[in-house]
């Protein structure tokens, strides 16, 4: 029975560090948030704004050479797995926690079957019977809706098609019946009519399995449909965090709101409001705020120290100083 | 909204095929039907938009109007003339009226060439004069600083590198440009800066663009008209306000309705789709769509359903709609 007073999933000031040639980079910086059972958090962000660096941290799929270090804490129901033991990792990889990752041509091995890489699951993990393990697969195939399943789980990845592929994904992620779900862009390489059909299923099995679900994307749109919760993140830091009706009704730091400005709405020909601008060069960053540059209503202290994720209504929380306690601050000096 | 509706190119019965596999010693009859006999305008100073899931031949159909891949059969008539029909060198000569902007900007662009030499190629290859002139004008129309002009593709962002593009395919003063995807490898943020710079250009250049996209809510906002592709034919076609007020096909219900649209609060009925695009190489006989259409009937397994304009403007190419008129 899982603890109900812990929640699913607490990252505390994530904080994950390459060094290069040009200097220390920080691809996530200082990142926290909850992710309760049966929930989905939305991480969005554009390129390079550290939202699938975070889940890699999460999974300590980073920060196990010399030049990489991850600090902070991860506490998955209490535990930190930034403390673990590479082999007690291994145990929770695939099984407490699973990855499904935006390529399903790259994410599945091309040379063995899609049952075999499915039943490799159960076989390691619970140690199943090779024959537990493959009527397991064949029954994950099935699931996640693919038609004819028995001889679907003798077919290799070739043979499916882009979101079926994908299919097959999600029935190796949920095999090991992960507590937690992380979806890194599950549909971006997908069709329309087939991100709909896997948006549906992802919905299913977070309703059946009660498991959380971390989704990463950049699709605005596609957050709107499926999340509860959502986390903008800009140059590797979380800069705002809110149910998600209150985040498309009422936005409040001047990305996300630029962000809604520009995309263009069904039905409204009215000229687009882009961002003027690039986003930073983590090489570059200032000790303010990241988004400073690029910023309608920038003031002289967001070019010095970048401010603090605030609480600013119910559950919603901010860093920027237009609102909150900083907002006073800012005023005073 | 357009008045007039002076022809720039006419497509007729355009049709493309790849024969498959097949090796020196193995024929191989197998081919991809990308293309079927498709016929459309498109007019003077408008934005057509183009529609469709991949491998449903958007792609290849803006390939094929630019003769940058030839046709199996058909006719593409830019101003009466038949490009399909142009000798090499008259094709040479034509194809400064129209260009094309890809869809993506790292690999478009030569990694060895600067900005300048990279938009003033093809000035230099139609020995425009005045080139230095001409190349400052192009590049303040896309908005890249002037003292970028010295450097390597590798040192721009994404959108920076599309804006390049963009005025390399300006160079020349076209009226016709194909886009192709041009928007679908940039960022939200960025993808909204160059969405507006071609509206813009489209206005000071006096251009005709077709632009080819998956995403449905871009083409909407930025096309006049669209056509809507399933595996290599029209489907619809119509003003794009039409389209989304009044769809008609099933399939471009079913297109408009899984767009994930940014507002939690926005309650619809979703029409769902079942399983996957079938293979080109094996087309469904009949309408092409009826293996996945929640309405079809038998009459849709057997006969290819034509584009028939079920009102003015509104293109349709489908047994049910067809009857629902008589």
């Amino acid at each position: 029975m899982p603890d109900v007073k812990k929640p699913l999933l607490e990252v505390k000031s994530l904080t994950t560090s390459f060094r290069t040639d040009r200097g220390v980079v920080r691809p996530v910086d200082d990142v926290s948030f909850t992710i309760e059972y049966g929930q989905i958090l939305g991480i969005v962000g554009e390129s390079g704004s550290g939202k699938s660096m975070t889940s890699q941290s999460i999974l300590r799929l980073v920060g196990n050479r010399k030049s990489e270090k991850v600090a902070g804490e991860v506490l998955f129901e209490g535990q930190n797995l930034l403390e673990l033991k590479e082999k007690q990792m291994q145990k929770i990889r695939g099984k407490e926690i699973s990855l499904i990752a935006q390529d399903p041509m790259t994410s599945l091995n091309p040379v063995y079957s899609v049952g075999n890489q499915i039943a490799e699951v159960p076989f390691i993990h619970e140690k199943s019977s090779k024959k537990n393990s493959w009527e397991k697969a064949v029954a994950m195939i099935k699931r996640v809706g693919i038609p004819s399943a028995e001889v679907r789980a003798t077919q290799y990845p070739h043979e499916f098609s882009g979101g079926m592929r994908q299919r097959g994904v999600i029935a190796m992620a949920l095999a090991g019946n992960p507590k937690l779900l992380i979806a890194d862009e599950p549909t971006t390489a997908l069709d329309v009519t087939i991100q709909a059909q896997i948006l549906e299923l992802i919905r299913d099995l977070r309703d059946e399995t009660g498991a959380g679900i971390m989704l990463i994307t950049h699709d605005l749109g596609v957050v709107a449909e499926l999340c509860d919760q959502v986390a903008v993140m800009y140059a590797g830091k979380i800069v705002e965090k809110a149910p998600v009706e209150d985040l498309f009704s009422e936005p409040k730091h001047p990305y996300t709101k630029g962000l809604l400005a520009s995309l263009p709405k069904l039905g409204d020909k009215a000229r687009l409001t882009p961002i003027p601008g690039q986003p930073p060069n983590l090489h570059h960053l200032s000790t303010g705020c990241a988004f400073a540059d690029r910023c309608p209503f920038v003031m002289d202290v967001c070019k010095v120290v970048h401010p603090n994720l605030q609480e600013d209504g119910p559950e919603h929380e901010v860093a920027c100083y237009l609102y909150g306690e900083e907002e006073r601050h800012a005023n005073e000096s | 909204m357009l008045t007039n509706h002076e022809e720039l190119v006419r497509v007729e019965n355009l049709t493309k095929h790849f024969s498959l596999g097949g090796s020196y010693f193995t024929k191989n009859k197998e081919t991809i039907r990308a293309v079927e006999d498709l016929s459309f305008s498109v007019y003077k100073g408008e934005t057509l938009g183009i529609v469709g899931e991949s491998g449903c031949g958007k792609s290849t159909t803006g390939r094929l109007l630019l003769r940058l891949m030839e046709a199996t059969s058909g006719s593409v008539f830019f101003e009466g003339d038949n490009i399909l029909d142009l000798s090499k060198e008259e094709l040479r000569a034509k194809r400064q009226d129209f260009q094309m902007i890809f869809q993506d900007p790292y690999a478009s662009l030569n990694p060895r060439m600067t900005v300048e030499e990279l938009i003033s190629e093809p000035l230099r290859t139609y020995k425009v004069k005045d080139r230095k002139d001409r190349l400052l004008k192009l590049v303040d129309a896309v908005g890249i600083p002037k003292d970028y002009l010295t450097r390597y593709p590798h040192e721009f962002s994404g959108g920076q590198r599309q804006r390049i593009g963009i005025a390399r395919s300006l160079a020349l003063n076209p009226k016709f440009i194909v886009a192709d995807e041009p928007v679908a490898a940039l960022d939200v943020s960025i993808q909204a800066q160059i969405i507006n710079l071609m509206k813009d250009l489209q206005d000071e250049f006096d251009l005709t663009y077709l632009f080819i996209a998956h995403d449905l809510s871009v083409i909407e906002y930025i096309s006049d008209r669209i056509a809507v592709m399933y595996l290599g034919s029209i489907v619809e076609l119509t003003t794009s306000d039409r389209l989304y007020e009044n769809p008609l096909h099933p399939y471009t219900q079913a297109l408009i309705s899984a767009i994930p649209i940014p507002d939690p609060s926005f309650l619809r009925e979703k029409i769902k789709l079942n399983g996957d695009i079938p293979s080109p190489m094996n087309p469904p006989a009949g309408c092409k769509f009826h293996t996945r259409c929640p309405l079809a009937k038998d009459i849709c397994k057997q006969i290819v359903p034509q584009l028939i304009e079920v009102e003015p403007e509104h293109f349709v190419a489908c047994h049910i709609v067809e009857e629902s008129l008589i």
